[in-house]
């Protein structure tokens, strides 16, 4: 007997959902029947993928305009008040809102950076993601049903950068949680993507350079946002309940640890 | 809503028929619409091969999955040469052996899917089963170097202790499961069917961009982060 996904009338909340990898994973959550609410700064974007996913036969998302998550103060709990609000309950988080570079120090830090650069990174790509998931997970053991999907980074820092640490962080925050949480029927997995087209790796790779990366690639090309959402899909499913606590790398090989 | 894993056609050689996960991916494999052709691991990689392709034409899917019917056995630092080459001809060369005599019509296709089931990489006995699995994690990261950009990946999946396997039969779920902080996280053991849906996802077009992975589907089990 084929597959059900059993994903039809659950909730879930993505957060940085305006473009690439976010977007993409709202876009088929939606297409399987879940009722979305969709995070990210610039509400244009949001309304577009609103009316893409309502074009595509989906339920129209609840949209959140959300803070700038780089900055303390929390904006975490803002916007898991808004989806609660909007969804009454969430089953799924897709926690994508993150970024490989601070944009005022692309590529390899300085030493005498200042400590907000570095501070701002940790914030966005860790403590937002633990806060959003703590605050989410009461409901989730309640109801013995959730998903904590974190998009994640490779873990093979080639030089000093700000998005190694918090990218380590939420691995080892995702594998003590999801022992604790595992028995109430809530899995917490991470998804460190390959290089994947979007916004962050246009702005990020001249022409040029996407042409070098790719002899690094085995398939010898950079994926999309719908091979990240795929699997997305995929962790989201009751389907999917005896993987928690793992490391899926969505990269076409491109990372070289084996293990 | 039914998912199309599209997978509907392809033809699917499994080893390991006689294991409850072996039977779960070809059961799983078989609702997809996929051709399936399960095998004895026992009959040597020569007859499998022409037995898989007599049968299914063309194989689009390799499963190495009979290394789940044996347990880790407990061998001592003093284990002769010969049971050590056999207990890794058994669990790492054959695998090997499949996938290198599959793959030039798999690159002739430009699509082919390659799933390994492993065993654990967290050893807590002496046992030749582990450095096997080591062997099959490397060798399948490397070989993805060769043939990635032929349509093809290669996978795997490492499960943890499954009902129903010879590896099961060892332990005692209260004793796993029973405490505050269980040893397996989830609380009960895994099912064949919870391999098998990874399986099916991994040998979907869908899954096109992930190769070269280990996948616990262990309820937490292994200890490791990453």
């Amino acid at each position: 007997m084929a597959m059900d996904l059993e994903l039809e009338g659950r909730t879930a909340l993505v957060t940085g959902a305006s473009r690439g990898i976010g977007r993409g994973a709202a876009l088929a959550l939606a297409a399987e029947g879940v009722k979305v609410a969709v995070g990210a700064r610039r509400r244009e974007l949001l309304e577009e993928l609103a009316d893409e996913i309502v074009a595509a036969g989906g339920k129209r998302p609840a949209i959140i305009v959300t803070p700038d998550l780089a900055v303390a103060g929390g904006g975490a709990y803002k916007v898991k008040d808004e989806a609660l609000a909007a969804l009454g309950h969430i089953d799924i988080l897709v926690n994508s809102a993150g970024r490989s570079q601070n944009p005022d120090y692309p590529g390899r830090m300085p030493y005498d950076a200042p400590d907000t650069a570095w501070d701002q990174e940790m914030q966005l790509n860790y403590v937002t993601i633990r806060q959003l998931t703590l605050a989410l997970i009461p409901g989730m053991i309640e109801r013995k049903y959730g998903r904590i999907i974190n998009i994640s980074g490779k873990t093979e820092p080639w030089q000093l950068h700000t998005a190694n640490p918090p990218k380590a962080a939420v691995h080892g925050f995702s594998k003590g949680l999801s022992r604790q949480v595992a028995k109430h029927g809530v899995t917490v997995n991470s998804i460190p993507p390959g290089k994947i087209i979007s916004e962050q790796i246009l702005r990020n790779y001249s022409e040029q350079q996407r042409k070098e990366t790719s002899k690094w690639i085995p398939s010898g090309g950079f994926g999309d946002p719908s091979d990240i959402a795929n699997l997305v899909v995929f962790l989201a499913s009751p389907l999917a309940r005896y993987i928690t606590g793992a490391v899926i790398p969505v990269d076409s090989g491109f990372r070289r640890y084996a293990y | 809503m039914t998912k199309d894993w599209q997978l509907k056609g392809r033809g699917a050689l499994v080893t390991g028929s006689q294991g409850v996960i072996g039977r779960a991916i070809a059961e799983a494999l078989v609702g997809e619409g996929v051709n399936v052709c399960s095998v004895d691991a026992n009959e040597g990689a020569e007859a499998i091969v022409k037995q898989g392709t007599r049968a299914l034409g063309h194989v689009d899917i390799l499963i190495n999955a009979a290394s789940e019917v044996r347990r880790p056995e407990r061998i001592g630092a003093d284990v002769s040469a010969a049971s050590w080459k056999e207990a890794m001809d058994r669990e790492f060369e054959l695998p090997r052996r499949l996938a290198h005599d599959l793959i030039p019509a798999m690159i002739e296709a430009g699509w082919g899917r390659i799933v390994n089931i492993i065993g654990p990489s967290e050893p807590p006995i002496f046992s030749v089963e582990y450095a096997a699995s080591g062997a099959l994690q490397g060798w399948a990261k490397s070989l993805d170097r060769a043939i990635g950009a032929n349509g093809i990946t290669i996978n795997c999946i490492q499960p943890g202790i499954i009902k129903g396997t010879a590896a099961a039969e060892h332990y005692d779920e209260a004793e796993l499961t029973g405490m505050e902080d269980p040893v397996i996280p989830f609380g009960e053991m895994g099912d064949a069917a919870d391999i098998a849906h990874a399986v099916v996802f991994l040998c979907s077009p869908l899954s096109r961009y992930i190769s070269a992975i280990v996948l616990p589907v262990d309820g937490g089990l292994c200890r490791h982060q990453h």
